[in-house]
């Protein structure tokens, strides 16, 4: 009998037939600003959610992913944008949004942006929650904000046909992320967190407030500007018999040319290195092309201030088991700090390619042409910078390595680079007189004047007046430079001993001159001279007053920095002109 | 050092006298069956949690997690575990022409109900009424065996039921283990004429699942035994001699456990107050696809497909070959069950395999899992050393795979 009590009574009272409240559904467009509720209208999956101070406060701070939906249903081909204010109150994490929810009950097949805070720093964690529920990162960008902040944050995001972008404050901080999910409902998510949400917004979207996409602007602007020419500053497959005649300088690890690669073979240590020794003009794209052979954790370097060392540069790599990708910068004192993740799959020994578009202030990184990260900030913004490649406690044979960058000029046309060279930065006394420009110093060495230009294919020329009180007085070009006023790599023409000689050759990656062979001429004291070379892909021809004096002398070199260079003083160039293209 | 061993010294003591008492005969009714619960579910748990973060599991529409934040429970609601896990959190619910939640008896649910405010989520509410009544039920299985074989037999039958290869249904959100437990406490107690508590386990059980209801005849038949009437001497007139004084002696008991389908009944005016139809537990069998074509017919229907597969490609339904195989073992075994045990237990294993194999065979090696008896038999047969050992390691390794199998959302029954 009594068996029966109990089960009658839990049948009734426990197990019958619930007809469970309907959630308000409400409509899209939708705010709210919880003004004038005073218990929560959604539908919570998880935690204790609450109206308090006229805002919606989750309190529980044991679970993760805890969450309430705004019951509407938004049409998978509706673009919107859903802003919430999100204010941290206490926990070890954070909260976020959800969105394109495709059932309101379970987090299930839907798509969530958040605040989480790793290794001290605040992040934002973006992503999905698949058909098995567990969550998928997509990525992450570390903010600019303390970790613990109990200040309103402006979280939107803005869904569109393909892809979302997601901002913090008005600001995009990720753009153009791919959508698994569509339309479905919004709705909050807290993380072991104690987090406030109000101000929801959940609105049409319009074309004009679409935040723009990839590529990010700043780097688009600058690499795709119609003014410069995309030309390719290195293109290194790695075939060079010996590294000593590589512009590769290892500063760590065990690195070796071997079979048209170039590997790190040491698999302990971290950030085992390779820089390039030439600066490259932002904004550049460099791709790399990699292999693992044992382990995981190549990547590469870039935005390096230095040629030495990595502080202050940028990296990009593998990391733990492949299954991610890291980036960010080594700060002064040469500790990493990290500034993104993205889930990619694992690497295995096949080849993959690191693309990193820097720009002036920002870059971006794709992997196999996978867009992993958009407006990220540079550490070090500069006008040029280095670049190298790296790998940790793995084995890595490097493929390739190229950098496209511009040119300053239009295309083809003649112009004079006198207005661009920076007499501060060169050597030697340098002045500029209307369109000429003289060197005055008086030592026995080599002065350069870059240019600011850099580029594969040119044809330049120029009027010389050596002076005739130096017998040792020299003048001519130099191109091909690592950097704007570095001689390393660069070759070299010039008059010398007073215009008696012409000589060529190149300078080794120490800046120490290699002379490669040289003509008597006669001399001509107080007369000027015109120096005139065709350089093309390989190889360049040398005129001395439109008098062909060498042809296709062969070029260690595809291209670099044009400056420049006097030997002894005073000299004066006048009637530049450089004419850049095939 | 010293000072460290002497003060475990009370505490090395006392678990020495622990071992010793539990490891003695009058304990093993409680030892054997805790040592087959703590070594089975050892496996079920560590396999089920290793294969469900190992194995990248099938994703798809329905295929649900309830807890991703904790695998342990979380896999063990797999399959028809949402609709206990429903009916606890939202109640029952009957749409006609739609697998609804009425198809589930409510005892087990009725109890994850009053366990969930002290664990706090219906799944562990769930795993906990499984695990908690599954040693309950070996105890009394253990306890059963005993009284109709020996300590031995019993010490064996635990293990193997506990070990079975589907035995891993017993700690997730299904009934199994709630079903055992009051199929064999009730018959437990009507074995030992305990009439009054015999038809308390049958209300529940015939509460718990469609085909306890069947206890009653089971329990009757004990009844009937009990008093020299038996199936064997139906055509004595002495038998029936038996039975009217029986009557005329014993109508209070009779009484009693005729109140065993109340259990039933009870379901019955609760759905037909709730949605206007008692029978709604069988309308809604429809809806899983399910018709009453016989036994016979339907396993002729999935012999005809299991032998029209090919054996050498893996084309076939691999756990059709499980059904088949627990159909025919079962039904084998029944026979020689009613020689040993007698006819009560022989029409209890019949009854259990027969009716949900009318319908189809979908689930019959999990149907199997709970007719005790036929573990009471092989415990009883595992005096033979190498039959023990057999039936350890296969069941033990099925039992692994299948759980392997069921975490990662693959039908198993």
């Amino acid at each position: 009998m009594l068996a029966l009590i109990i089960l009658n009574l839990g049948l009734y009272g426990r197990l019958s037939s619930q007809v469970l409240p309907e959630p308000s559904v409400v409509t899209f467009p939708y705010s709210e600003d919880f003004s004038a509720l005073s218990e929560p209208q959604y539908v919570e999956f998880g935690g204790d959610w609450e109206i308090r101070d006229q805002a919606l406060v989750q309190l529980d701070t044991n679970g993760y992913d805890l969450s309430a939906f705004i019951p509407m249903e938004i049409p998978p081909e509706q673009g919107y944008q859903f802003d919430a204010d999100v204010r941290f109150i206490g926990g070890t994490a954070g909260g976020g949004l959800f969105f394109n929810a495709q059932q309101p009950t379970s987090r299930q097949k839907s798509h969530m942006v958040r605040f989480n805070v790793d290794q001290d720093q605040l992040w934002l964690v973006y992503g999905y929650f698949g058909d098995d529920s567990n969550f998928v990162g997509q990525g992450s960008t570390l903010l600019s904000i303390a970790p613990g902040t109990t200040e309103s944050q402006r979280l939107a995001v803005q869904v569109t046909g393909e892809t979302y972008h997601i901002l913090l404050n008005g600001t995009p901080q990720v753009s153009d992320i791919p959508l698994l999910y569509r339309g479905g409902a919004v709705g909050f998510i807290t993380a072991a967190s104690q987090v406030a949400f109000d101000n929801v917004i959940v609105e049409p979207l319009t074309s004009a407030a679409v935040t723009s996409s990839s590529p990010p602007p700043e780097v688009a602007a600058s690499v795709g500007n119609g003014e410069s020419a995309l030309i390719t500053l290195l293109s290194d497959g790695f075939d060079a018999p010996d590294l000593s005649e590589t512009l590769w300088r290892p500063i760590s690890g065990q690195w070796l040319l071997e079979n048209g690669v170039f590997a790190q073979k040491q698999t302990a240590g971290f950030d085992l290195s390779s820089i390039f020794q030439q600066s490259f003009a932002t904004p550049y794209t460099l791709r790399a092309t990699l292999q693992h052979r044992a382990n995981v954790g190549g990547g590469v370097l870039f935005g390096l201030p230095t040629l030495d060392n990595v502080r202050g540069g940028h990296m990009v790599r593998y990391i733990e088991d492949g299954s991610v990708v890291t980036w960010g910068y080594f700060d002064d004192t040469g500790a990493y700090v990290g500034q993104g993740s993205a889930e990619v799959d694992l690497p295995g020994t096949a080849a993959h390619t690191f693309e990193v578009s820097v720009g002036a202030t920002l870059y971006s990184i794709r992997l196999d042409g996978v867009e992993l990260a958009t407006v990220v900030e540079l550490y070090n913004p500069a006008p040029e910078s280095a670049i190298g490649l790296t790998s940790s406690q793995s084995e890595v044979a490097f493929d390739s390595v190229e950098i496209q960058g511009v040119e300053n000029v239009v295309n083809s046309a003649t112009t004079s680079p006198v207005s661009e060279i920076d007499a501060a930065e060169a050597t030697g006394d340098w002045r500029m007189d209307g369109a000429s420009i003289v060197q005055t110093a008086a030592e026995p060495t080599d002065y350069i004047a870059g240019t600011g230009i850099a580029g594969e294919q040119f044809v330049i020329s120029m009027d010389v007046l050596l002076s005739e009180s130096s017998q040792d007085a020299g003048a001519g070009i130099i191109f091909h430079m690592s950097g704007r006023n570095q001689r390393a790599l660069g070759s070299m023409v010039r008059f010398g001993a007073g215009g008696s000689q012409l000589f060529w050759g190149h300078y080794d990656a120490n800046g120490v001159f290699i002379g490669e062979g040289g003509v008597e001429l006669e001399a001509r004291p107080g007369v000027t001279r015109t120096l005139r070379l065709v350089v093309r892909t390989g190889t360049y021809d040398i005129f001395v007053d439109e008098v062909l004096v060498a042809e296709a002398l062969a070029l260690n070199t595809s291209s670099g920095w044009i400056g420049l260079l006097s030997f002894s003083g005073p000299v004066e160039f006048s009637n530049i002109q450089l004419a850049v293209g095939g | 050092m010293q000072a460290i061993q002497t003060r475990l010294a009370p505490f090395r003591v006392g678990v020495s006298q622990f071992v010793e008492h539990a490891t003695q005969p009058q304990y093993y009714w409680i030892t054997r069956p805790l040592l087959a619960l703590v070594i089975t579910r050892l496996i079920v748990f560590f396999g089920a949690y290793v294969a469900e973060i190992a194995i990248p599991g099938i994703s798809g529409d329905g295929l649900y997690h309830v807890n991703p934040n904790n695998i342990l429970l979380d896999v063990w609601a797999r399959w028809d575990s949402a609709f206990y896990l429903r009916i606890v959190e939202q109640g029952y619910w009957f749409v006609p022409g739609q697998q609804s939640s009425v198809a589930f008896f409510p005892l087990y649910p009725l109890l994850m109900s009053f366990a969930e405010p002290f664990v706090g989520s219906a799944l562990a509410a769930g795993v906990l009424v499984s695990n908690l009544c599954l040693f309950g039920a070996l105890v009394f299985l253990y306890r059963l065996t005993e009284f109709e074989f020996d300590a031995n037999a019993a010490g064996r039958t635990v293990f193997y039921i506990a070990a079975f290869p589907t035995a891993f249904f017993f700690s997730a959100v299904y009934t199994e283990s709630t079903f055992l437990l009051f199929t064999v406490s009730t018959m437990y107690f009507a074995r030992r004429r305990m009439w009054a508590w015999a038809a308390l386990f049958g209300v529940l059980c015939a509460s718990s699942r469609i085909v306890g209801v069947v206890i009653w005849g089971i329990v009757g038949l004990e009844w009937l035994r009990a008093h020299g009437w038996t199936l064997g001497t139906i055509h004595k007139m002495q038998s029936w001699r038996n039975l009217l004084k029986a009557l005329r002696v014993d109508w209070l008991n009779l009484a009693i456990i005729c109140l065993i389908p109340l259990g039933l009944i009870t379901y019955m005016v609760f759905l037909n107050q709730q949605f206007g139809d008692p029978f709604a537990f069988s309308t809604t069998q429809s809806a899983w696809g399910r018709q009453m074509l016989g036994p016979v017919a339907i396993i002729w229907r999935d012999l005809t497909g299991l032998f029209g597969g090919n054996f050498w490609t893996g084309d076939i339904w691999y756990h059709v070959i499980l059904d088949l195989g627990a159909f025919f073992a079962v039904l084998g075994l029944a026979f020689v069950i009613w020689r040993r045990l007698g006819a009560s237990y022989a029409l209890y294993c019949l009854i259990s395999i027969l009716i949900p194999a009318s319908s189809g065979t979908g689930s019959l090696s999990r149907y199997a899992l709970v007719i005790f008896p036929v573990f009471m038999m092989l415990g009883h047969w595992g005096r033979h050393h190498w039959l023990d050992r057999a039936l350890l390691i296969s069941f033990s390794v099925m039992l692994g795979i299948l759980t392997t199998v069921f975490v990662n959302w693959i039908f198993v029954a």
